[in-house]
């Protein structure tokens, strides 16, 4: 109704209004009837005409602008996973309180390990196993003059008596566990009374002392040669003679040991406990080491010690010195030390992990 | 992946599927910038704020299409560079205007040397058009003639009606075309608006 009025009542108007709606008309935006309008006005007024045509012609350079290239890529930060570190992160205290539970669990079980197994076992084995070696060794002492093997003997024997405590252990524990205590005392003070009280003990051992003499043997023990001594009595009599085949080697060797083949055969014929027979390999070692140091000075501690090697590898001798106790304890140590290493482990690579994700 | 599971997942703030959409309309996105601030650095800082704030803005997204509701973010952050430029006016970017247009031309052979460097003095003539127009007029025109989007899409980008987006228009081509009269005597021939006659 308003363009009909406008066109036939006021024709400036109607140019002005056609004027706006060229635009509109050139992108068919314009309903029929205005559409129409247009279209009449435009007919009859160049001018109009013109504004059209300079308008299309603008629109259309308008359009053929040329795309500009990007100058770079607009894509935003991708923040890092946050996911992840969160996921594992409940994990780390965990692993912590684990870690720790079972670093103070290792620590009781080697307390107990130590506690237990040091002084518990072996105490009543330990003198009777001593009284078997000590005539042959304490016969050696005497025999080798030399300045350097006294030193020898007096050091060695403690680290020989203690392994042999540490490893015959719990079997022996229920036979006489006062003993223990005369064992380690023993050491010392067969160090400095060792010339004397090595003769003498030599002499009881060729008789067969009762087990009362734990004490005096636990005396004479340090010396040299324990496990030999254990090993050829535990032995049968073809042990026992070859024993004394050795010794005399031995003698052979070095003369002033000549008297000592007699203590030593006795020795292994004694009606030695059961306990006595079984050696553990571990104290051997250790007695070798001490036997090689003091190689040099004498020839027949070597000989002695040749002979230790085999007796304790004889089968169904380690059997009754087998401690499930002390086992156990390593069984143990082994296992927590393991999972003790394993958690660290993940709880240190956890903690790495936390710490990174942080940043 | 498709636009629509894309936006799916940029909506859930995954950044990589955003990332894609970016992909699609950075150009877009940019050339709309450049043609209404002229300035190849003002236009990429406009297009590049656009896209973190539509990015931030995600979960706004309300479906509908989602080309003009990034145009509705750029033409925001060109309105917010046209304020910077009114603050601290700069010099005229013309020539890096021809360095883009160059860049462009040498890909087609088709055109001859001398038609490349008309169409140059054209091309740069219709710019200057442009820049001299009011925001509101300018933004409707480049969305329409530049982008080729219709009344009803520049009515949504822009939040006005499109009686307004007709008037405007209008008005914003009226200007360009005398603009253009203006410049006719330096223009090449071919490209010279004839006279009203």
């Amino acid at each position: 109704m308003l363009i009909l009025s406008l066109s036939t009542k006021d024709g400036r108007n109607e140019h002005r209004y056609v004027e706006e709606q060229l635009s509109a008309y050139l992108d068919g935006e314009l309903v029929a009837r205005e559409r129409l309008l247009v279209e009449q006005h435009l007919a009859e007024c160049p001018a109009c005409q013109w504004k059209l045509d300079t308008l299309r012609q603008t629109v259309q350079w308008a359009q053929e602008l040329p795309t500009v290239s990007i100058p770079r890529v607009f894509t935003v930060p991708v923040p890092p996973e946050p996911a992840r570190a969160p996921r594992w992160g409940w994990m780390t205290p965990l692993m912590q309180g684990a870690t720790a539970l079972v670093a103070v669990l290792l620590v009781f079980v080697v307390a107990g390990d130590l506690l237990l197994t040091r002084t518990l076992p072996g105490s009543s084995v330990m003198p009777a196993a001593m009284r078997q070696e000590a005539p042959a060794d304490v016969v050696m002492a005497p025999a080798a003059p030399e300045p350097t093997q006294p030193a020898m003997l007096g050091e060695a024997p403690a680290t020989v008596v203690e392994t042999v405590v540490l490893e015959l252990e719990a079997p022996l524990a229920a036979e006489v566990p006062e003993a223990e205590i005369e064992i380690t005392e023993p050491v010392e003070e067969a160090l400095a009374s060792q010339p004397e009280e090595a003769e003498a003990p030599a002499g009881e051992a060729a008789e067969g002392l009762p087990t009362t003499d734990a004490e005096m043997r636990a005396m004479t023990a340090p010396t040299f040669g324990t496990p030999t001594q254990e090993g050829l009595g535990g032995g049968a009599g073809e042990e026992a003679t070859q024993a004394e085949d050795e010794a005399e080697a031995a003698v052979e060797a070095a003369p002033p040991l000549e008297p000592t083949p007699a203590p030593l055969g006795t020795s292994a014929l004694e009606p030695a406990p059961a306990t006595l027979q079984v050696e553990p390999p571990p104290a051997v070692e250790p007695t070798q080491a001490v036997a090689k140091s003091a190689t040099q000075a004498t020839p027949t501690l070597i000989a002695r010690f040749e002979e230790d090697q085999p007796a304790p590898e004889s089968p169904g001798e380690r059997d009754p010195d087998y401690d499930p106790l002390a086992v156990g304890f390593r069984v143990a140590e082994a296992v927590l030390l393991i999972i003790l290493i394993t958690l660290a482990t993940v709880t240190v690579a956890l903690m790495v992990q936390r710490r990174r994700a942080r940043r | 992946m498709d636009e629509e599971a894309l936006i799916a997942s940029a909506r859930k703030g995954d950044a990589r599927a955003f990332n894609q959409l970016v992909l699609l309309y950075q150009s877009m996105a940019y050339n709309v910038a450049y043609r209404i601030l002229g300035q190849p650095d003002a236009a990429a800082d406009a297009t590049q704020d656009a896209f973190i704030s539509a990015f931030k803005a995600m979960r706004k997204f309300r479906g509908g299409s989602f080309k003009a509701w990034i145009l509705r973010i750029v033409t925001n952050a060109c309105y917010d560079q046209l304020r910077v430029k009114q603050r601290r006016p700069t010099e005229s970017m013309d020539d890096l205007e021809v360095e883009q247009d160059h860049i462009r031309y040498m890909l087609d052979p088709a055109e001859r040397p001398e038609d490349y460097v008309e169409r140059q003095e054209l091309n740069q003539a219709i710019q200057r058009g442009i820049e001299i127009l009011p925001p509101d007029q300018r933004i409707v025109l480049v969305l329409s003639d530049v982008q080729g989007l219709s009344y009803k899409e520049i009515a949504d980008i822009t939040g006005v009606s499109l009686g307004t987006v007709k008037s405007r228009l209008s008005r914003g081509r009226t200007k360009l075309r005398d603009h253009l009269l203006e410049q006719r005597e330096l223009l090449p021939t071919r490209y010279r608006l004839r006279d009203a006659g």
